[in-house]
């Protein structure tokens, strides 16, 4: 096991956090045969920080620790992740990892890192139970024609949706830190735009739960998807899930593994074509439970392939089989991003289990 | 025939079955399956030279067999081999599933899911109503070569059953035959009915006619590809009976027309009985395995433009299946190979 310090990060400042400031998922899908499903960045394999912190979990000679991205990897340099990944594995010899890519050429430019890698979608651990259509209308809230769920962040080009009249506004938390500042920046380019999170909150900015986030879906007829490079985007799959057809410009990052659909529109990256194809599709006024139930139908083909595929590779890795015998494990796994600490007593808890 | 073609088909390869096309000229993409893990793209590239003398090229290798670890290995070994000789040229490996994915990339190679299935054409693979006179009606109907991995004899237990046989290889086929007709006395031979006096092979246009007069499809092998006559049995309004397996075929059974039975002969009968209860409409089935079959082609063609334009800069190259479609419907030797090829090529160069 490689010791602590060699891996811990310097405080910054006198008040300062000790622990590093990142967040990322971290879930113990079972425990014997160890098997842990986590995020990574392109420059760093973030399990590594449980690892070193929580040794008696990864006790056992063997276990399988399935790594998935947050961002693609079609510009990055390998070296620092190859190097994370080195890292984590020299921490837990014996121990197998395996990558979850978004798409399949996603899958061959991570396994040039010697790490084996699968396709599996970000969309395909949503939870369905969580993003449906048919919910309650939000008091004041009126119909709009389009949606768009992303922070305020240059890569999510919300300029391209200045051309929507009645366009409604979702947004996460800043993670600049500056979430005050970029809604006031969003206000002049958007002037017209609902903002769903000061208008929840009375004029402060508030943090949606997914109950909310949700019904709001059902206040608008389509949703976008307008960044050119991101990872598989969570919100599209939302948006199907929830009955609503999407716009989209063409991107790198997995989001348009689910865009074959008929209910999809590619548009190019300028305001008019996005205004026009959410109008269209808006006008459309397409049944929002026959959107989800071909979304619905594609994801169950996926999950049988990936739990499968997941039991027959689990069982040559650790001679084990029917692993997994269904979803429930991965379900919504992908939600849950948290700051390293909490990840390090989700970590602890699971090891003083039986 | 030039003297490099000579020199192609006279080698140790010549006899092996394989299939390979163009699926463009320029930028030089190319779609073939591996026999024995061989690949012959450098033997291809020698025999033809004014289609391969470029400085890139995507080549895409399809496998006729389940690739596991030590598979995967070999194919790496073939694919450096070539790369060696041909320097600018890619592989994209295709694997049929998942597992495949894993051990490929594992391996090294460049994979993409595509599963052999996704180039059935279902144009012709389509539902037809039973009009082949005299052919009558059957429980199930197999259509697997008379091989002993296709296991016959979990077919016992059936009782009216319907065959349809490709091309047996070698001393085998013949053996197979004599005991197939022996364990399955009262099973109809579609081959036999079409053409008594001496075996034909079906014609591809006709398999769905005749498959129409079956109420499920069977598939028995342990191990093996993926089984295309499994997801042409659904194109065709089918459903089907298999056995647990291994190759990949199982990567459409996630319906409730598609039932997985025990390997005993009267696990299978029950198994045709209950699915034949259903009464599945056979429209509905086409219409699901057509769902995920479309899903499968777009990631295909997403993973096959993301590779050639790393290797050749050309972005988005395919819009359609239409190139790959029909693709391995049969083997072939290496001198037809080259015939079509040259064909292909010219008729490419006739587009542009």
């Amino acid at each position: 096991m490689m010791p602590p310090d060699q891996l811990a990060k310097e405080p910054i400042g006198e008040h300062a956090d000790p622990l590093p400031y990142i967040w990322f998922v971290f879930k113990v899908l079972r425990k014997d045969p160890l098997i842990t499903l986590s995020t990574t960045n392109t420059s760093a394999v973030h399990l590594v920080e449980i690892i070193c912190r929580v040794p008696e979990l990864f006790s056992a000679r063997e276990g399988l620790h399935l790594l998935r991205p947050t961002w693609h990897f079609e510009k990055t340099e390998l070296e620092p992740f190859v190097a994370s990944l080195k890292a984590a594995m020299a921490a837990v010899p014996g121990h197998s990892f395996m990558y979850l890519a978004n798409y399949d050429h996603e899958a061959n430019l991570v396994a040039v890192s010697g790490m084996a890698a699968i396709t599996a979608n970000d969309g395909l651990f949503a939870d369905e139970t969580k993003w449906f259509p048919g919910t309650e209308p939000i008091a004041n809230f009126t119909q709009h024609t389009a949606v768009y769920n992303a922070r305020f962040d240059a890569v999510k080009r919300h300029e391209l949706a200045a051309q929507i009249e009645k366009l409604l506004l979702i947004y996460p938390w800043s993670i600049t830190g500056e979430t005050s500042a970029e809604h006031s920046q969003a206000t002049v380019l958007l002037p017209k735009a609902t903002f769903a999170n000061h208008k929840m909150g009375g004029g402060i900015y508030e943090l949606l739960e997914h109950e909310t986030v949700n019904r709001l879906y059902g206040h608008a007829n389509v949703g976008l998807a307008l960044s050119a490079e991101e990872g598989a985007m969570r919100a599209s799959t939302e948006y199907l899930l929830a009955g609503l057809p999407i716009v989209s410009t063409r991107s790198t990052g997995g989001r348009d593994r689910y865009y074959g659909l008929a209910f999809v529109r590619q548009v190019s990256d300028d305001p008019e074509a996005v205004g026009a194809a959410a109008i269209e599709l808006s006008n459309a006024r397409l049944d929002r439970n026959r959107i989800r139930e071909e979304f619905l139908k594609i994801s169950r083909f996926e999950r049988h392939n990936f739990l499968g595929s997941m039991n027959r590779i689990g069982k040559s890795l650790l001679g084990r089989d029917g692993l997994f015998p269904d979803f429930e494990p991965f379900r919504g796994s992908m939600m849950r991003y948290l700051h390293l600490r909490s990840n390090i007593e989700i970590a602890r808890e699971s090891a003083k289990e039986g | 025939m030039t003297g490099t073609q000579e020199a192609l088909v006279s080698t140790e390869h010549s006899a092996i079955w394989f299939d390979a096309r163009l699926v463009s000229l320029r930028p030089l993409v190319t779609l073939s399956s591996l026999a024995d893990d061989f690949t012959g793209i450098a033997e291809l590239a020698y025999a033809l030279p004014e289609i391969f003398d470029t400085q890139c090229g995507l080549h895409i290798v399809s496998n006729t067999w389940t690739i596991d670890k030590a598979r995967a290995t070999s194919i790496a070994e073939q694919v450096a081999r070539v790369e060696r000789i041909l320097p600018g040229h890619h592989f994209l490996v295709l694997a049929s599933d998942e597992e495949e994915q894993f051990h490929l990339t594992k391996a090294g190679l460049w994979t993409a899911i595509g599963n052999g299935s996704i180039f059935i054409d279902e144009k012709i693979c389509r539902i037809f109503p039973p009009q082949i006179p005299g052919l009558g009606s059957f429980d199930a109907v197999y259509n697997a070569r008379l091989m002993a991995y296709k296991r016959h004899e979990l077919a016992t237990a059936i009782p009216r059953l319907l065959l349809l046989h490709g091309h047996s290889f070698g001393d085998e086929g013949q053996r197979q035959r004599e005991h197939v007709e022996k364990i399955l006395p009262n099973a109809v031979s579609a081959n036999h009915h079409l053409s008594p006096r001496k075996y034909q092979q079906v014609p591809t246009t006709i398999v769905p006619q005749v498959l129409a007069h079956a109420k499920c499809g069977l598939a028995f092998s342990k191990i093996e590809g993926v089984m295309k006559a499994s997801v042409e049995y659904m194109l065709c309004g089918l459903p089907v009976v298999s056995t647990q397996s291994v190759g990949a075929r199982a990567r459409y059974y996630c319906f409730p027309f598609t039932s997985i039975c025990e390997d005993n002969p009267e696990a299978v009968a029950v198994a045709v009985l209950e699915v034949a209860a259903c009464q599945y409409d056979r429209t509905s089935i086409r219409m699901e395995i057509a769902r995920v079959l479309a899903f499968d082609r777009h990631n295909f063609l997403l993973a096959v433009n993301d590779c050639n334009k790393k290797v050749t800069g050309h972005d988005r190259l395919f819009g359609t299946i239409a190139p790959f479609l029909g693709f391995k419907r049969g083997l072939r030797l290496a001198e037809n190979v080259l015939q079509d090829l040259n064909a292909q090529a010219a008729s490419l160069k006739e587009t542009v």
